[in-house]
């Protein structure tokens, strides 16, 4: 690949409905927080353009509905994904317990090749309101611990006083790049040419494709 | 296409020539050809042309396509920012697609990257492209495609703060292209439902249709995300054409869910300053949208916003009226509405005034009232009185009720006891809810943890927790399996908790509180009243220990007056008395006195002979008449002058039953309380003698079904007396027990372990004369004589001498060492009878044990020469066993009591020693 091409990264922020993963991306994406509250219904997505170790890089950040009844057409968006941010509120624990039932949905749908090393980052949401904290920082760690050989990286932010949310994202966005870099996720070996066989131009291709719509 | 396997065969191809075509376009980007990447691109997208998938897999391939496209738009920002190549050429070349829908894709895609370079209004491209886009009618695709317009133009709209305002365009042109892509979605959804097709695949369609409904949904969303969009440029320019569209598409499932979406996906600010014309849009759906699930959740969420700040409701929106007049309309212009449905949309409207308006009880009041004028109108009727429902109220009803009854439960507590309709709306439920509620009730008082010092608060709230206290009208209690048992236990458990939260600084008031406690616990079903009334008892004990407690200030008060007035007049004891009887005939005149507080009392009018009736009458007739009254109060200042007066040591049963029976039969209507005098610093209208009755008549009502929680309940009553120095009246409740004992137990366990009670209570009560003592210890002894099994009678008579020898030395007539021997002896002589099984043994070391006992107390009666005859007895008789684990027990037992007889012998030797008499024994 040209080098001088961006790298294109996709990356998907799970978690139940409330925690803040919009909040999140809104306060990565365009420094701005609102108090707000707007459910997402299906997926919505921000772009991001930044530089990690001189390398270009394009984010493209999914946000996800957390109430289900709002995902009807499934979340094949999952997809391509090479990292995966799940987001929980500190001050609710029910929102942590749904931790692994989003992190399994998540390896479930998107399949990755290598599910047990594929890159997930924990946040734990709204450290501004400390004092209503009910998850513990050391529960958050031993749940990163428990899944697989290499501990999750586990971040504690607060997206509406931008604490820690740039470093939580630079951290998903470096294990997504060598996500990328070890594994393509898709191999595509084209098909052998036949020299006699060329490519037709497709302007004269399918004149009979485009009689509908 | 239904097949599954076919499907994902065609969505496995469409993926595989996806990857194929995305291949050969990267690499055409790579080698930056651009028209080899269009070729390739449009290849692509021809994919998406396909008729063979789902919505679903139409989707996953859609996604696919998506992820490919942001190669080709980096490659057309990347082309344009450093090979310098203008938009405008890339967007013709894109026009050169013959393809429509792979075209109108890839207009989509330059289009964005168009914006993007800012090399023409923002506002020109996005109004061309969706110009393009009316081409694709075709619903499906039409909707993806106009869902992949929203997807690339995400973050290219003119909007406040964003670089493509101003040249680009404002925040209302985005206005007007999100809503037209809306509307135009819209419409291509609504048009799925006319869609011919086999009859057998209208459900899966329907389904699938429903499974399309987020690309509709999206565009609110993006609505939603523009920042230039307040509260009044939304109720304005956004929610008209929305509610328009909405309203006027007459399509079911698009108005249930699209005003779904249109509440969750804008802030709660912009809800509260369009409240009315959203409420008008609500009334305007079809018939058919379930407009209830619509309201609750708007309610829902407004009111936990509001609920969080209280100062976002806006002055001038009465949102309450707002809501409430939506719902009446829908009401009434709905006749098809169901009763539940009815009911649950007053479930939120409460739940909503309980968040938004704390404290306003009459909307409270208002929303339980409209559904029970909405259950009158459907033909319910409340159950008063015990009369079964004519007709059966339907579940999801019953289950909406119970939700609207305990909103208010939850914020108010007992408040809902000032809520006139609130019980009314109560009585429409059937038994069991009623108990529900009830039962919640309790909790939320318990959980408060405040007193209960209301008179009419407890009347009330005794009065609606009637479900938990009686039997079912039908009569079908069974006392059921473990579970049901449980929940019973822990309904009594509920009442008893909540009778031990009253209480008063009043004295009169209290007591008032308790007796309207004991008139709706006495109404219980009569398995009940054995837990609930016993807390109840306790409470006045309480209650007659305080009253006491301010009496004898009283009267030492009084006293002190007395001596004074004594001093000055050389006044006789003739003139004490005079002025006792005054005192008392003063009380009784106040009407408070109640001197009908049982035998006992009258015994001692009987004696002091000076009543106007005397103790016949006071016998026959008690319950409570003036006559008695006059009769008892005498005897209480007798009590205080210190005069004792031997009461008839009549066999136990007979005068004070007669006496109790009365008192019983006529109090089981007990007279209702007069009301409070409002006089400032009024006299205490009611005496702890008063109390003494309540308690003599509360339990006795309990007795025939009751007899050993009641015969507890008069041990524990005459302790109370006894305590508060009323002799006479703990004399009557020892009789009480008694006669219960006689009467009514006649299991032999039961008989011990009420003789055991009452031994110990005897013991503990302090104040008997000696004769009263003496009667009540040889009554009790002669009951342990006459059990039923030898050993239980040897072992209670042997407990028995314990009454004739006081541990209080000074305690007059309370020591008598020969009743103690012959107590004793009489033992022995029982023990001697039981030889079955070594049993005997067994009960001699017990007797000797006691010897032991009594010899350290130095009665002089027992002599060391009676315990080293036992010894021998029992050596011979242990010795005559064959060996058993029985034998080693008793040996066991044996040598330890002689051991302690040994230690004793060697302190013998010790001058000061106080078992110097062991040295006589010999073991």
């Amino acid at each position: 690949m040209a080098s001088r091409r961006r790298a294109l990264l996709k990356i998907i922020i799970l978690g139940d409905s409330g925690v803040g993963k919009t909040s999140l991306m809104n306060q990565y994406v365009n420094k701005r927080f609102s108090n707000q509250y707007k459910a997402t219904i299906g997926a919505d997505f921000l772009t991001k353009d930044t530089v990690i170790d001189d390398k270009l890089v394009t984010l493209q950040i999914w946000d996800t509905a957390g109430q289900e009844r709002f995902q009807s057409l499934g979340v094949a968006f999952y997809r391509g994904a090479e990292a995966c941010v799940l987001v929980y509120d500190i001050t609710n624990p029910k929102s942590f317990e749904q931790l692994d039932s989003w992190r399994e949905e998540f390896l479930h749908q998107a399949a990755p090749m290598d599910p047990d090393n594929f890159p997930f980052v924990l946040i734990g949401n709204k450290v501004d309101r400390e004092s209503e904290r009910r998850v513990s920082r050391q529960r958050a760690l031993q749940w990163c611990k428990s899944k697989g050989s290499t501990p999750i990286s586990y971040i504690e932010t607060s997206a509406k006083e931008a604490v820690k949310v740039e470093g939580a994202f630079l951290e998903v966005v470096q294990m997504a790049l060598i996500n990328s870099a070890q594994q393509p996720p898709e191999i595509y070996v084209p098909e052998p040419i036949t020299l006699s066989q060329a490519q037709t131009p497709y302007q004269s291709q399918s004149s009979v494709d485009s009689m509908c719509c | 296409m239904e097949d599954p396997a076919a499907q994902q065969r065609a969505l496995a191809e469409g993926n595989k020539r996806v990857m194929q075509e995305a291949f050969l376009m990267k690499r055409a980007t790579d080698a930056s050809d651009t028209k080899s990447a269009f070729t390739h691109a449009g290849n692509m997208l021809k994919e998406l042309k396909t008729t063979q998938l789902s919505p679903r897999n139409y989707y996953e391939l859609y996604m696919k396509v998506l992820d490919e496209l942001r190669h080709l738009e980096d490659f057309f920002t990347s082309q344009n920012r450093q090979a310098r190549q203008p938009m405008v050429g890339l967007y013709e070349q894109a026009q050169a697609c013959t393809m429509v829908l792979p075209r109108l894709y890839l207009l989509n895609t330059v289009g964005a990257c168009y914006i993007l370079s800012q090399e023409a209004p923002a506002r020109d491209i996005l109004k061309d492209l969706l110009e393009m886009t009316k081409g694709v009618q075709h619903p499906m695709r039409g909707l993806f495609l106009r869902n992949y317009f929203s997807h690339v133009t995400r973050d290219k709209l003119p909007d406040a703060g964003s670089p493509y305002e101003g040249d680009g365009g404002s925040v209302d042109d985005s206005v007007e292209f999100v809503l037209e892509n809306f509307v135009e979605a819209n419409k291509l959804w609504v048009r799925m439902h006319g869609q011919k097709g086999p009859s057998k695949d209208k459900k899966r369609r329907e389904r699938e249709r429903k499974d399309l409904r987020l690309l509709v949904g999206t565009n609110l969303v993006r609505l939603s995300q523009l920042e230039g969009v307040d509260g009044a440029k939304y109720k304005t320019d956004i929610l008209p054409p929305i509610l328009e569209q909405v309203v006027g598409c007459k399509d079911t499932i698009a108005q249930s869910y699209l005003m779904d979406c249109l509440i969750q996906v804008f802030p709660d600010e912009f809800h509260l300053a369009s409240l009315e014309a959203f409420l008008d849009g609500v009334c305007r759906l079809k018939e058919k949208v379930r407009v209830r699930p619509v309201l609750e959740s708007l309610m829902e969420r407004i009111g936990n916003y509001v609920g969080e700040h209280p100062d976002a409701l806006p002055k001038d929106v009465d949102a309450f009226r707002l809501l409430n007049d939506c719902v009446t309309r829908l009401v009434s212009e709905r006749p098809k509405l169901e009763l539940s449905e009815i009911i649950l949309m007053q479930v939120a409207l409460l739940q909503f005034a309980s968040q938004c308006y704390p404290g306003r009880l009459e909307y409270i009041n208002h929303c339980i009232g409209v559904c029970g004028r909405a259950m009158v109108s459907r033909g319910f009727e409340p159950l008063t009185g015990g009369r079964p429902a004519r007709r059966d109220l339907p579940l999801e009803c019953i289950e909406a009720l119970l939700r609207l009854l305990s909103i208010p439960l939850k914020s108010l507590g007992l408040g809902v006891l000032s809520l006139a309709e609130y019980i009314d709306l109560l009585h429409f439920l059937p038994w069991e809810s009623q108990k529900q509620v009830s039962l919640e009730l309790l909790r939320s008082v318990l959980s408060k943890e405040s007193a209960l010092s209301d008179l009419d608060c407890v009347d009330r709230l005794l009065g609606m927790i009637a479900p938990i206290l009686k039997d079912p009208p039908n009569g079908e209690r069974g006392d059921g399996d473990a579970a049901m048992q449980a929940a019973q236990e822990e309904e009594r458990r509920l009442v008893a908790r909540v009778v031990h939260l009253m209480r008063n600084e009043d004295t009169d008031c209290y007591f008032r509180m308790l007796v309207v406690a004991r008139r709706h616990l006495g109404q219980g079903s009569p398995s009940q009243v054995q837990y609930t009334l016993v807390p109840l008892v306790f409470r006045a004990l309480g209650l007659a220990r305080t009253i006491r407690a301010a009496e004898v200030a009283d009267e030492e008060q009084a006293a002190a007056a007395e001596t004074a007035a004594a001093a000055a007049a050389a006044a006789s004891a003739a003139t004490a008395k005079a002025e006792a009887e005054a005192r008392a005939t003063a009380d009784a005149a106040e009407g408070g006195v109640n001197g009908g507080s049982g035998g006992g009392a009258d015994d001692d009018g009987d004696a002091d002979g000076d009543a106007t009736n005397g103790g016949e009458n006071g016998k026959e007739g008690e319950g409570g008449s003036d006559e008695t009254e006059a009769a008892a109060a005498p005897a209480e200042g007798d009590e205080d002058s210190g005069e004792t007066v031997a009461p008839a040591p009549a066999p136990a049963g007979e005068s004070p039953a007669t006496g109790a029976e009365g008192a019983g039969d006529d109090e089981g209507a007990f007279p209702p309380v007069p009301p409070a005098a409002a006089a400032v610093a009024r006299p205490r209208q009611f005496s702890s003698r008063k109390v003494y009755q309540f308690l003599h008549e509360i339990v006795t009502a309990m007795a025939p079904l009751h007899p050993w929680v009641s015969l507890s309940l008069f041990l524990q009553c005459a302790i109370g007396a006894d305590r508060t120095g009323f002799k006479a009246i703990a004399y009557e409740f020892f009789s009480q027990a008694f006669i219960l004992y006689e009467d009514e137990l006649s299991d032999s366990k039961a008989q011990v372990r009420a003789l055991v009670s009452m031994a110990g209570t005897l013991l503990s009560c302090e104040g008997f004369d000696p004769v009263d003592y003496d009667a009540l210890a040889t009554k009790t002894a002669q009951y342990a004589a006459k059990l039923l099994k030898k050993p239980d009678q040897c072992r209670m008579v042997t407990l028995c001498s314990h009454l004739f020898w006081s541990p209080d030395e000074a305690a007059p007539g309370r020591r008598d060492a020969r009743r103690v021997l012959e107590c004793l002896q009489r033992s022995l002589k029982i023990a001697d009878v039981c030889i079955a099984g070594g049993v005997n043994a067994q009960l001699f070391i017990e007797i000797l044990n006691h010897y032991v006992f009594f010899f350290e107390a130095d009665n002089p009666e027992i002599a060391g020469r009676y315990i080293s005859g036992l010894v021998a007895l029992i050596h011979e008789h242990v010795d005559s066993l064959d060996p058993s684990d029985a034998r080693t027990e008793m040996e066991r037992y044996l040598n330890n009591t002689l051991d302690h007889i040994r230690r004793k012998k060697e302190q013998a030797d010790l001058p000061e020693s106080l078992g110097k008499n062991f040295a006589w024994v010999t073991i």
